[in-house]
């Protein structure tokens, strides 16, 4: 069975991929909309999105548009294999089976 | 982890998965029915009082109907990027080139019949492409083909009022709604 996955886990960390991954494949969001989506602040998302970039779970590409630049943001083949397993587990638990212990890393 | 936990997870899931296919699905549809609810409200009512005369009225509102849909549509895509919007717009070409070549065979229309052949089109576009991207197209797309029919039948003569009132009205009305309920 998935583990779960200490990165995605944290709960803003899991509205991000979850928002990303009700994309269609290649499609990407800005910046802006994902924040005012979550209803996070800029600083913290930007955070969480570097967290995840680390991760290699989402792609980050920043344009010009008239000059002013614009941040898209998608999810990686990695972070959609890596979301689906933890998607996986939690439905595991509420299965009733068991969950192997989550793999190391700290919550951000 | 707890199954409570997790029962809260997913729902964090669900929830931020609904709100973002919602998000993209409003963001400029209400302003295109509202901008093309215009467009036939007007022109209908220059059919109804112009007659065969309200030709280049309909070129113009078209052609500015399409310049808004334009400026909505650019703004719209640069919040989310996708992939699907040239398909969008092939679907409309498509469309409108299957529309002109049925014109050109069975032509020439009485002004009505002109009328009624563009909005059952347009009416057929809008289900068709709600099929694809969202049910409440679906339901515009059928309901104004059905008023256009009723009202062909029932008041034959004041066609152009029936649908500059019901179906244009109706377009900018569900605009609206979209844009004041769907947050």
């Amino acid at each position: 069975m998935a583990d779960l996955d200490p990165v995605i886990h944290q709960p803003a960390r899991l509205q991000i991929m979850a928002a990303l991954a009700a994309l269609r494949e290649g499609d990407s969001v800005e910046f802006i909309f994902l924040r005012d989506l979550l209803g996070l602040t800029d600083g913290n998302l930007g955070a969480h999105l570097r967290r995840l970039e680390e991760e290699g779970y989402v792609n980050l590409s920043k344009v010009f548009v008239e000059r002013k630049p614009r941040t898209y943001v998608s999810l990686s083949g990695k972070g959609g294999q890596a979301f689906g397993e933890h998607v996986q587990a939690l439905e595991g638990i509420l299965g009733g089976k068991s969950v192997r212990k989550q793999r190391g890393g700290s919550r951000r | 982890m707890d199954q409570e936990e997790a029962l809260q997870s997913l729902e964090l899931v669900r929830q931020a998965a609904a709100q973002t296919r919602q998000a993209i699905a409003r963001s400029g549809t209400g302003y295109f029915f509202i901008i093309w609810g215009a467009v036939w409200f007007l022109g209908f009512l220059a059919s109804q009082l112009l007659g065969e005369r309200s030709g280049y009225v309909w070129f113009g509102l078209d052609a500015l109907g399409g310049v808004a849909s334009a400026v909505v549509g650019l703004r719209a895509a640069r919040r989310v990027r996708t992939t699907q919007g040239w398909r969008m717009g092939l679907f409309w070409l498509i469309v409108l080139v299957y529309g002109g070549l049925q014109l050109w065979i069975v032509s020439p229309l009485s002004g009505d019949r002109f009328m009624m052949f563009i909005t059952l089109l347009v009416s057929f576009g809008y289900a068709l492409f709600g099929l694809w991207v969202s049910p409440h197209l679906l339901g515009a797309g059928i309901g104004t083909a059905a008023l256009a029919v009723l009202g062909w039948l029932l008041l034959p003569g004041y066609i152009g009022y029936w649908m500059a009132f019901l179906g244009g009205g109706g377009m900018i009305a569900f605009g609206a709604y979209i844009l004041l309920r769907w947050k």
